[in-house]
């Protein structure tokens, strides 16, 4: 009798265990996969920024203003300029940066592709970005409507804002809402107005 | 039983260390993308002041062609001077914080702020002026190169005239001086009246402000001053308080503009290559007694009844050369940014 009360001691005492330990594991996963899309997001966003921050402090050099234009098209989701990116001296490269079609491999419904393309060389980033917004300035820092593609207008120009937002590709946040268990995301936002000193 | 509890607690002991590992692999991640971005961003931001620190020791009148560095904002930078001609500069800025290196290169082009128009040797802003003079003074209006020797053959058009005035009645003031009137060459005429000539009032308190010598004390006999050089002019300015009078007395030389306020008697060797700005709300006496030379042109602006009075053998030679290099004085320059090229490693 005494051994029997032993096991089944025994036997509920080791199902408490295995079911903290569960727990515990499932925590440290959801930690693990939360951390993961966060490294993932922050490394996306950083090395995004500083591409962004390359190429568009860049834009309009070794361009003759006098008989070319450094922007050949401006509007809130789409640049288009010249640059002579290496400093080659020779040839102007023409970079388009643009945020295109809504990702549909992924369970985030506000994800795109990110476009940058290099002459004829383009790279489309699927690294979540859910919002890139481009706004210019001219001389006087007031904002210009968008479109602009008139030359003399896009001579104008002289910083712009850019607004980035990158997303998780999964969701991995629980939110408060208790019918509605992993819906949200994690994001990180980079903003800057940037002043291409060859504008 | 015990086997199962050993093995069990090893396995889990790997699998939390696994976990643990992995998840401080990605804080340790994160936090190096992070700083890595916060360097490359400061050595960005180190760089770039580095330039505007070059830009500034212009401003002080540093030679262009010398190396700055230093460090600040826990990096160091080193700025090159790669190009200099009379209207634009090049500079080549590397900083570097921790293993980040960014580098900077770029052309600008200078060009001094405005100037006063000077449209003759002595122009004389001062409304029923006192111009007196004796010995031998000269005043040319026709141009002379930068060492005050006359252009031959001249180019009429960067000829000037030699004393202009507001109104007709001051340029004949200055026409009959007796018994000794100034000798007054200049092209197209010997004297001018120019009712729309620069007023200094408009530059001066800029000039002031920026001044790289301020003296209010008498310049002794046996002194020898030399402010600027060729290549890198100065502005002075010599104020004398209401009631008294600066006397210079030493040998001065002077490269740039020289402002001078109240009443100053020149009875030494001056020689300025530039412009002279004598000034003042108030009446002012400029007495040039001894041998000053002006190689460049004289604006003078004061209060109605200021007195002028060259005596002695002073020379003022029309210099467009030597005014051209006078507006390139550090302080009073623009930059303009032609080429910008940045990128980092």
């Amino acid at each position: 009798m005494v051994s029997m009360l032993d096991i089944i001691g025994a036997t509920i005492i080791a199902g408490m265990v295995m079911l903290i330990i569960f727990g515990v594991t499932a925590n440290l996963n959801q930690t693990l996969y939360t951390s993961t899309f966060s490294l993932n997001v922050q490394t996306s966003a950083v090395s995004l920024a500083r591409t962004i921050e390359y190429d568009f402090y860049k834009i309009g050099y070794n361009v003759n203003k006098t008989s070319d234009t450094c922007i050949t098209y401006a509007d809130t989701n789409q640049i288009r300029f010249k640059t002579d990116l290496l400093n080659t001296g020779s040839a102007l490269n023409r970079i388009v940066y643009r945020s295109a079609n809504l990702i549909t491999g992924t369970r985030n419904p506000r994800d795109r592709v990110f476009v940058r393309q290099q002459d004829n060389s383009q790279i489309n980033a699927e690294i979540g970005v859910t919002r890139f917004n481009l706004t210019y300035y001219n001389v006087n820092g007031s904002k210009m409507s968008t479109p602009i593609t008139h030359k003399d207008s896009l001579a104008k120009i002289k910083s712009i804002q850019v607004k980035l937002f990158i997303e998780s590709s999964e969701p991995v946040l629980k939110t408060d809402n208790p019918s509605d268990t992993l819906t949200s995301y994690i994001g990180v936002s980079w903003e800057k107005l940037i002043y291409p000193r060859n504008l | 039983m015990g086997k199962v509890t050993i093995i069990m607690v090893l396995g889990l002991s790997i699998a939390f260390g696994i976990i643990s590992w992995s998840l401080n692999r990605s804080n340790t991640e994160a936090i190096e993308a992070t700083t890595g971005y916060v360097k490359y961003s400061t050595a960005r931001n180190i760089a770039r002041s580095a330039i505007n620190l070059k830009l500034r020791s212009i401003d002080d009148n540093k030679p262009l062609g010398q190396t700055l560095s230093g460090s600040m904002m826990g990096g160091t930078y080193r700025v090159d001077s790669i190009f200099a001609s009379n209207d634009s500069i090049g500079f080549r800025s590397v900083a570097t914080v921790s293993d980040t290196i960014y580098r900077i290169r770029t052309m600008m082009q200078r060009t001094p702020k405005p100037f006063p128009n000077i449209t003759a040797a002595c122009g004389i802003n001062v409304d029923s002026v006192k111009f007196d003079t004796d010995g031998k003074p000269v005043i040319n209006g026709n141009n002379h190169d930068i060492n005050g020797n006359l252009i031959s053959p001249p180019v009429v058009t960067n000829n000037l005239p030699g004393v202009e005035t507001k109104s007709k009645f001051d340029s004949a003031t200055v026409k009959n001086v007796s018994p000794k009137p100034a000798i007054i060459y200049g092209s197209p005429t010997a004297i001018g009246v120019n009712p729309g000539m620069a007023n200094p009032a408009d530059f001066i308190e800029e000039y002031k402000a920026s001044a790289d010598t301020i003296m209010t004390t008498d310049i002794a006999k046996e002194k020898n001053v030399t402010w600027g050089t060729p290549t890198n002019p100065v502005i002075v300015y010599i104020r004398a308080d209401p009631g008294k009078t600066v006397t210079i007395a030493g040998n001065l030389l002077v490269y740039g503009v020289l402002v001078i306020e109240g009443s100053v008697k020149v009875s030494g060797n001056v020689t300025l290559r530039g412009l002279l700005i004598p000034y003042s709300n108030s009446k002012i006496e400029v007495d040039l007694v001894g041998t000053a030379q002006i190689i460049g042109a004289m604006l003078m602006g004061g209060a109605k009844g200021s007195d002028l009075e060259l005596k002695g053998t002073s020379d003022i030679k029309y210099s467009k050369a030597a005014l051209q290099q006078a507006q390139m004085i550090g302080k009073l320059l623009f930059y303009r940014v032609l080429t910008w090229y940045e990128d980092y490693k």
